[in-house]
């Protein structure tokens, strides 16, 4: 079988039927839903936090939904006005933006607390116009990426890669833009469930990125601290938490609505 | 420190009483010319967005009129979004209200205040009507048809049902 990128440029190939087959099927969904939450626990936001987050590649909205459910607002950009098409006819809650990621993503510094893309960026990697060059496309793209994350700010990737050399390609120029990471790949011996995630961070983070799980050597489950606690809370508690201090204080907080840190409908 | 915000609604672009929450009863008509009230729950772009989006060309990447753009001939909504206040602090934060302020005037509102509204709490219920106001402002007015033009190099972008496009000719890639 041959991989998509081969076969025509991505606004091409994903036209209507291929966009509606895409979207449609229950396999796809569930493995790009998968896909997503893996790359979230990658990322490994603090749950208390709001965050703004962009979706790179975003297609018909199946990595955002995912989004949406647990909690975070994002900012789709796709290249294939079919796909975009079903993402407004599924009511996805981002925004959606019809760009090419080779010519740069048009959003001023500081924009995003964190960045992912699910099966897209090996799309990068191919010169499907004439003078299309995918090194220069790939600068671009990483470059205009750091700058709009917030210092700190983490981008997670999952994509195909065809070769050893392609994945050598992508994270050189990642490197080139600043950012510091590396190349993930979960169940390495399955040659069908195989994965790569690329993860990295734009300057120094607070929180880093979850690695549980891709070292080889894990460190000693410890014991949890009060703080640890704290952080593990639900954010629910967290808010009704910071009320009770709050009233206590003797100031007026505003009563609980529906959506007080509403639970999302559960996956699978 | 607060800084002094009237308490009156001054957030708002355009209110539109009858906010769309249920895409089987479109509304028969039109408060003002400017809202237009849409048939489907699909997405628009977000007043929001328009304060981080910028243009897309290499040359014009450190160009201070490259941000905000202009923006005209826009068609706008208001669509009832679920009410985060947490999100608005999160965001208010990074927003460059000069920018907030100059594209509202592009779209017909001349009356927000000209200093970022500060030290909001969401959970404080005196903070409750400016965070609802920003929300209605930022989250529910949206664009679905317009004009995004660069002040630098004088490029157009689009937004066509509900989507910006933000594609370049091969001359400016
Ligand atoms: C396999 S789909 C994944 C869509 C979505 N992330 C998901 O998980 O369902 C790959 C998407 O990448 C998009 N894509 C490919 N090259 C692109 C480019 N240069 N700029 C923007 N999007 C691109 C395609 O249009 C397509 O929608
Ligand atoms: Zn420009």
């Amino acid at each position: 079988m041959s991989r998509p990128e081969e076969i025509a440029p991505p606004e091409i190939f994903y036209n209507d039927s291929e966009s509606y087959k895409y979207t449609s099927s229950n396999r796809v969904q569930h493995i790009q839903a998968k896909m997503t939450l893996r790359a979230l626990e990658l990322l490994n936001l603090d749950k208390n936090e709001p965050h703004f987050l962009l979706d790179l590649g975003c297609g018909s909205g199946l990595s955002g939904e995912i989004l949406t459910e647990e909690g975070y607002n994002w900012l789709g950009m796709d290249i294939a006005p079919s796909m975009l098409a079903s993402a407004l006819d599924r009511e996805v809650e981002g925004d959606l933006f019809l760009a090419d990621l080779g010519n740069g993503i048009p959003f001023r510094a500081g924009t995003f607390d964190a960045a992912i893309s699910i099966s897209v960026i090996q799309w990068l990697c191919n010169a499907d116009a004439v003078g299309n060059d995918p090194k220069k496309r790939l600068m671009r793209f990483f470059n205009t990426l750091y700058a709009l994350l917030r210092r700190g700010g983490k981008f997670v990737a999952q994509f195909y890669p065809m070769n050893d050399l392609q994945t050598k390609q992508i994270m050189e120029q990642a490197k080139v833009a600043g950012f510091a990471g590396g190349i993930i790949v979960d169940d390495p011996d399955s040659k069908r469930k195989k994965k790569h995630y690329l993860v990295l961070t734009a300057g120094q983070s607070d929180r880093n990125l979850n690695l549980a799980g891709a070292q080889m050597d894990a460190p000693e489950q410890r014991k949890m601290s009060a703080k640890m606690k704290k952080k593990m809370e639900s954010r629910k508690d967290y808010i009704n938490r910071k009320k009770e201090t709050m009233r206590r204080r003797g100031r007026v907080v505003a009563l609980d609505s529906k959506f007080t840190a509403r639970k999302r409908r559960p996956r699978f | 420190m607060r800084t002094a915000v009237p308490a009156v609604p001054q957030y708002i672009i355009w209110r539109d009483e009858r906010k769309i929450s249920n895409r089987n009863t479109p509304p028969t008509t039109q408060t003002q010319t400017q809202i237009a009230h849409k048939k489907y729950n699909t997405r628009n772009m977000k007043f929001i967005t328009t304060n981080f989006v910028k243009c897309a060309v290499k040359t014009c990447d450190s160009s201070v009129d490259a941000f905000p753009l202009q923006y005209s001939d826009c068609q706008i909504v208001q669509e009832e979004l679920e009410y985060n206040p947490e999100f608005i602090v999160h965001m208010l934060e990074r927003l460059e209200w000069n920018a907030v302020v100059k594209v509202a005037r592009d779209l017909g509102n001349e009356s927000l205040p000209p200093v970022k509204p500060e030290g909001l709490d969401p959970i404080m219920e005196d903070d409750q009507v400016i965070l609802r106001d920003l929300h209605t402002l930022l989250v529910e007015t949206q664009i679905v048809e317009g004009k995004m033009v660069c002040r630098n190099c004088e490029h157009i972008y689009f937004i066509k049902n509900s989507i910006p496009n933000f594609l370049l000719p091969p001359h400016l890639c």
